[in-house]
């Protein structure tokens, strides 16, 4: 009896802090990523926050291919399928090439699969995660790493050369680049943007921000949009750097800024959304959502469509910012929507991929991604 | 029911339960009403996630001073509940001959032995639950505070997200610290310790002299053998999370570890065996086998 009765003491201890534990740390457990997407000739491609990549027909939700095909099962006692592996955590919205999709992994990666088949075409290893998305101009990628390194490839279908890598910054780079004729410019978390050559990555000009840049920039004709945690967008002039204007507000701004016909769309973490003059600065319009705004908004007709984290699905009037709640998902929205003609697709850190009519407020998804079973 | 037997009501308890029936409705009508994570994000991981901040931002902008100081903090206001614990587990050491004694005499009469159990508590002015009391009070302030170290080193997107949304916003010098200083020694602060030795070593050896120094010694060979157990198997067990952990919170288990190594010291030195004096009619030798065979017959005797 007394060594019953201790075996189930000793067994309920390890079961209570296995649990406890399991729901504490950090890595793996609840590093998953997020659901991000984007639409290339009217095929969605999306990694799930489960690390499974699709490929999806935007138009009606069906599914062009899946990977990897066996899917690897949840829970505390995780069976590993044969085959490859998913994904490990995605946060950047994947970018093509003529004939690729590339999304990189915080397991320091950046994985090619081949548009028309879902098959894994190559991989490439970075010093550090790469946490963001990537910039494409040809067959050259442009991405930042956790390790500060920004690096320059060469792609083409059979794999990728590094052109260069430089280590531009103290400490992570989690935002995409972005690309003039000769500088590609990206900001960092050491409160940094730094504009480096192209050709061969030598530091050109770097800006103190004065806080993290955690979030992607923006080029906006010759200034870029820098937003950051010191809760503030900053325009910066390409060529030098210098201090065109700053604005303002309550939070942080982590979302790509948005440039659409002489007007600068931003959102803040207190979930609102910005529409600024992109040459003083000057707010034209804020407009209050629920919950907080991780992502820029999309571009849909005469809307923008920009995604909470309380799952709030929104569209905005361009021209009055006058929001309508589209539909109100059960997952957060945290990865910048996608737009093909009315449809907007959307992911969410369940998981899940909904498509919505941009014509209808409150109605249900066109489709969703896995469909829903009754 | 006569007078004479009805039970009766002590105002003052009566009070005391009212009164913390009162709160527990409150938090639950709370947590329905404006939901229990919102509770648990503004009652427990806010505050402590923005103190921690706070310590950084003005004492060197190193997060193991931060954690040290806020820990030593917090320490300091559980030190009563902790040396209540603590006199709670000795005097109760003080009386495990009598209970069992009474277990012996009364071990076949539920009732009786409960009544009895009862009243040596009272004399020896013992809460056999008060001696968890300091564990329950930590408990949440320790989740909330494994949760602020994941949220404060944000080494992904998810994390400095959750950040983000716990930030006081009055906090002014917080936008210029994100992201904290993750490197101590030869460690990123936000993973686990790369040499899966060391880290893992000094939070199983010190939580095992925490233990063993707070552990009093039983004469119940079945609590004596529960006590040994758990001993070895906490330690090893959180070694082995540490291989898991972000190191920064391994860095404050073996902090939180030491003091309180150091702080067991200082109550020792503080609650001498003098102070904890109980009456001679509960800490009496247990009675022998004869001798309750021998009162047995004498009540046997005055019943006749």
């Amino acid at each position: 009896m007394k060594v019953k009765q201790r075996l189930g003491f000793v067994l309920i201890l390890v079961v209570s802090l296995g649990l406890l534990v399991s729901g504490c740390v950090s890595r793996g457990v609840s590093n998953p990523g997020w659901t991000v997407l984007a639409i290339n000739q009217d095929i969605a491609y999306a990694v799930l926050n489960t690390g499974k990549v699709v490929a999806l027909d935007a138009a009606s939700g069906s599914e062009k291919w899946v990977y990897p095909i066996a899917q690897a099962s949840g829970g505390l006692f995780r069976r590993q399928p044969a085959g490859d592996p998913p994904l490990n955590a995605v946060y950047g919205v994947p970018v093509f090439t003529d004939e690729l999709v590339l999304a990189g992994t915080y397991d320091n990666k950046v994985v090619a699969f081949v548009q028309a088949t879902g098959l894994k075409a190559w991989e490439y290893v970075a010093q550090g995660s790469v946490m963001g998305g990537m910039v494409v101009d040809g067959e050259q990628v442009y991405l930042g790493g956790s390790d500060g390194r920004v690096y320059a490839l060469k792609t083409s279908a059979a794999g990728a050369e590094l052109l260069w890598s430089t280590q531009a910054a103290k400490h992570a780079i989690w935002g995409v680049p972005v690309l003039t004729d000769d500088l590609v410019i990206v900001g960092s978390l050491d409160h940094y943007v730094y504009a480096l050559k192209r050709a061969d990555g030598e530091l050109v000009w770097d800006h103190d921000m004065g806080a993290a840049v955690a979030g992607d920039i923006t080029l906006a004709d010759d200034l870029v949009l820098v937003g950051g945690v010191a809760n503030k967008l900053t325009a910066l002039e390409i060529a030098s750097g210098d201090v065109v204007w700053e604005s303002q507000f309550k939070q942080w701004v982590w979302g790509e800024a948005f440039l659409d016909g002489g007007v600068v769309y931003v959102s803040s973490l207190d979930g609102q959304l910005h529409a600024l003059d992109p040459r003083t600065g000057e707010t034209k319009w804020d407009t209050v959502l629920q919950g907080a705004a991780r992502s820029g908004p999309a571009l849909a007709g005469d809307y923008l469509v920009i995604g909470t984290a309380e799952g709030n699905i929104y569209r905005v009037e361009k021209a009055t910012g006058k929001a309508e709640l589209l539909y109100k998902s059960a997952g957060r929205i945290l990865s910048r929507p996608a737009v093909s003609g009315n449809r907007v697709l959307v992911g969410t850190d369940s998981g899940q991929i909904l498509a919505l009519d941009t014509t209808v407020v409150g109605g249900a998804p066109v489709w969703q991604y896995p469909a829903v079973t009754k | 029911m006569t007078p004479a037997t009805r039970p009766s009501i002590n105002p003052k308890q009566l009070r005391k339960t009212l009164l913390i029936w009162a709160i527990v409705a409150v938090v639950v009508i709370l947590g329905f009403q404006v939901g229990w994570s919102t509770i648990w994000r503004e009652v427990f991981i806010r505050p402590v996630l923005n103190a921690l901040l706070f310590l950084y931002a003005h004492l060197g902008r190193s997060f193991v001073v931060a954690i040290t100081v806020f820990t030593l903090f917090l320490r300091l206001i559980t030190l009563p509940f902790q040396i209540q614990q603590l006199t709670t587990t000795r005097r109760m050491a003080a009386i495990q001959p009598r209970l069992k004694e009474l277990q012996e005499r009364y071990g076949g009469d539920r009732q009786r032995m409960a009544m009895e159990q009862q009243k040596l508590y009272r004399e020896a002015k013992v809460n056999p639950l008060s001696g968890c009391l300091p564990t329950f009070i930590q408990f949440p302030i320790w989740i909330a505070l494994v949760q602020a170290i994941n949220a404060m080193l944000a080494d992904t997107p998810i994390e400095l997200m959750s950040l983000g949304m716990s930030v006081y916003r009055n906090l002014g010098v917080i936008p210029s610290i994100i992201p904290i200083q993750n490197r101590f020694l030869w460690l990123n602060l936000a993973l686990p310790d790369p040499s899966p030795v060391v880290l893992p070593i000094l939070v199983g050896g010190t939580m095992w002299l925490q233990q063993r120094l707070m552990t009093p010694p039983s004469t119940d060979a079945q609590t004596a053998s529960m006590n040994q157990t758990m001993q070895i198997m906490m330690p090893l067990m959180f070694g082995y999370f540490t291989t898991q952990f972000s190191s920064g919170m391994a860095i404050y288990f073996i902090i939180s570890n030491i003091i309180g190594i150091g702080m067991q010291f200082a109550i020792d030195r503080i609650i001498k065996p003098a102070d904890l004096k109980l009456p001679e009619t509960v800490t009496a030798p247990p009675a022998t086998r004869e001798v309750i065979h021998e009162r047995k017959k004498q009540r046997r005797k005055a019943k006749r």
